[in-house]
């Protein structure tokens, strides 16, 4: 399309062919007005013309440039490309559209299609050629760019696949591969309910329809069926294409599959019921226990009064009739016959205590109880009148008033108080009238009240075992008594909230004090 | 229509013996009669069957009566007896080896006039006679 002639330094006509023809100006001006740059060049590489494209492309004015070699145009790595184009030339060939890189005046770099033409006498002979070179650097990058395009869609994971309107697939990337097992070959041109197991085929029309309406579908969690059967979980994002003028032309699907996911919700939601029914066992265990426990506890409570009623008859039958032996029938005794009626008499009368109190300790130990204001001064009083060991000839109890009002349970602050003041009285010492105190002070909501004895004492290492049940420390012979009087006073107390504690001195005293809350 | 007859109602021969004999101790000349379970109690009351004869079973002064009875309760046979007009006024003594709370309120609410526990041994026992005697039979006012 284009010829200029090699002597001529500008654009126009050579000056030779000076009558200037009509055709000869207005190929001269579209030679100027082209984008492209058009260049003539004699056979040893001069430039013999250059256009204004050239200018702008290369940055050279026509009067610097022409008159120098082509190379200053050519990267000098590539000065070889001159040799063989000008070896083409002069054999009489074309190169078209041949891509190279090529330097602008400021030295850089820029990439560009050259399409070079010799340059013919009218009787044939080859005196230089034309250079037509178009600057690809925007057209580059749009390649460069697609290329990117492609090879982000084929090193892709998830698989990206095309299809028209119709549903029949375009395109396929290898993470469709991957993910359906087929070969882009093989599918290309197949509908997409390949992909689609029969049970799921209704969806693919409402997706198409979405789609037509221009909709996109994003995270759309279907099952999809590979090539050989199995069933994948996958995640699709669906849009709709476009082309360039804006019309649908068919839909991009992007599936990312989910199936590792999917497996391991799954995994979770089964381990979850698993929990859920290991707690429900666990809950049931739990219920079971406790109503095993409540009936043990009603099965205690039912023999502990067993023990109040038929127990106790029969030890006071025997009790009655070793006494009234003893009494009526003595005379006719030997002195052998009546200490072992005392011996009856007295064991009776023991197992007769021993019944009582592990009636009362299972007694405090059992049921819910209301605490109730109770005030300690009037109270105490009331049980000392009625105590017979504690009366004055026999020992000297103190109550150091006034006591403070506590919460409690009268009933168990009777077993309390007589259990500790029966204790007070029971180890006193040998040679000294038992004294007891009883005082009481409150603070912070808690009352502390002390029952103080001047008797034999307790040793610090038996401290602990005083409250056990049956945890005596001295023999039956020295000091009767059943073992278990401590043991109520500390369940009653712990039944009222509150903490025994004991302090003493053997052969001084004993102090046991508790606390309660104050009312 | 007076009398002064004791009725004791206890199934326990043991315990029967024992109360017989504190109350002889007791020097209480009152006759006594003696029933075995509940519903002896309720038929010799109501003069049923062989207690018809109201000159061998004359009504009773004072019934003391225990709890836990073959046939009838004790509460069982306190009900009866509340819910009989002639024996809204008789005297009811509960003598019983219980000292369950349950059992002394049900007690009370049914119209016992006194619930006392079994002493454990004679002397107790002799001194409830000699209370009983000083409170019951000397002492206190019936209504008429």
């Amino acid at each position: 399309m284009v010829a200029t002639d090699a002597s001529s330094p500008q654009t126009s006509t050579a000056d030779s062919v000076h009558a200037a023809l009509p055709a000869e100006l207005l190929l001269s001006a579209i030679i100027d007005s082209s984008d492209d740059a058009i260049v003539s060049k004699s056979l040893d590489g001069t430039i013999t013309s250059w256009n204004r494209g050239a200018e702008r492309i290369f940055g050279y004015t026509a009067a610097e440039i022409v008159g120098q070699s082509v190379l200053t145009l050519i990267p000098p790595e590539l000065h070889h490309e001159e040799a063989e184009i000008l070896a083409r030339l002069q054999r009489g060939e074309r190169i078209e559209h041949f891509e190279s890189i090529r330097m602008r005046k400021d030295g850089g770099r820029f990439p560009v299609s050259l399409t070079i033409s010799p340059v013919k006498t009218p009787d044939g002979r080859i005196i230089g050629a034309s250079k037509v070179a178009r600057d690809l650097t925007g057209h580059r990058k749009h390649l460069e760019l697609r290329n990117l395009h492609a090879a982000i869609v084929e090193s892709s994971d998830d698989a990206i696949v095309s299809k028209d309107l119709n549903g029949i697939i375009t395109s396929w990337n290898s993470g469709a591969k991957r993910i359906f097992g087929y070969e882009a070959g093989e599918i290309v041109g197949r509908s997409v309910l390949t992909l689609i197991p029969p049970e799921l085929h209704g969806d693919e029309p409402m997706i198409l329809s979405r789609l037509r309406r221009g909709e996109r579908i994003d995270h759309f969690e279907t099952t999809r069926v590979r090539k050989d059967g199995r069933r994948v979980h996958v995640s699709l994002t669906i849009s709709p294409i476009r082309d360039g003028s804006g019309v649908l032309v068919g839909a991009s699907k992007v599936a990312r599959d989910i199936t590792l996911q999917r497996e391991a919700e799954a995994a979770l939601r089964e381990s979850r019921i698993k929990l859920e029914k290991h707690a429900q066992e666990l809950e049931q265990h739990v219920a079971e226990r406790t109503a095993k426990l409540q009936e043990t506890v009603a099965e205690l409570e039912a023999f502990s009064y067993s023990v109040s009623h038929d127990m106790r008859t029969p030890l006071r039958s025997i009790v009655g009739y070793a006494e009234r032996l003893l009494r009526v029938y003595r005379g006719k005794l030997d002195a052998e016959g009546v200490h072992h009626l005392e011996r009856i008499s007295k064991n009776a009368e023991r197992l007769e205590l021993l019944v009582r109190d592990v009636l009362a300790y299972s007694k405090v130990a059992k049921s819910e109880i209301r605490l109730l204001p109770v005030d300690l001064g009037p109270f105490l009083e009331t049980i000392l009148a009625t105590l017979p060991e504690a009366q004055q000839e026999a020992a000297l109890i103190t109550v150091q008033h006034p006591l403070p009002r506590v919460l409690g349970h009268e009933a168990y602050l009777l077993q309390v108080f007589t259990n500790l003041v029966d204790n007070a009285l029971k180890f006193a010492a040998e040679g000294r009238k038992p004294a007891i105190e009883i005082r009481g002070t409150s603070d912070g909501g808690w009352a502390t009240i002390s029952v103080c004895d001047n008797g034999i004492g307790i040793a610090p290492e038996h401290f602990d075992r005083i409250f056990e049940i049956f945890g005596r420390v001295y023999p039956d012979k020295k000091f009767e008594g059943t073992g278990i009087g401590l043991s109520i006073v500390r369940k009653a107390v712990q039944r009222m909230g509150g903490t025994v504690l004991v302090a003493s001195t053997l052969g001084q005293g004993s102090c046991f004090s508790f606390t309660l809350q104050t009312a | 229509m007076t009398s002064d007859t004791i009725l004791l109602v206890e199934d326990n021969q043991d315990d029967a013996f024992f109360m017989k004999q504190a109350l002889k101790d007791a020097e209480i000349m009152n006759p006594l009669r003696e029933v075995e379970d509940g519903q002896q109690a309720i038929d010799y009351l109501s003069g049923t069957g062989k207690f018809a004869d109201r000159e061998r079973f004359p009504l009773p002064a004072v019934v003391f009566l225990d709890l836990k009875l073959p046939m009838k309760t004790g509460h069982e046979v306190l009900q009866w007896i509340r819910a009989q007009p002639q024996f809204k006024k008789l005297i009811v003594i509960v003598l019983t080896s219980s000292n369950e709370p349950v059992d002394l309120n049900r007690s009370y609410q049914l119209g016992a006039n006194s619930f006392v526990v079994k002493p454990p041994t004679p002397q107790e026992l002799l001194k409830l006679a000699e209370a009983f005697k000083l409170w019951w039979l000397r002492q206190n006012r019936v209504a008429c």
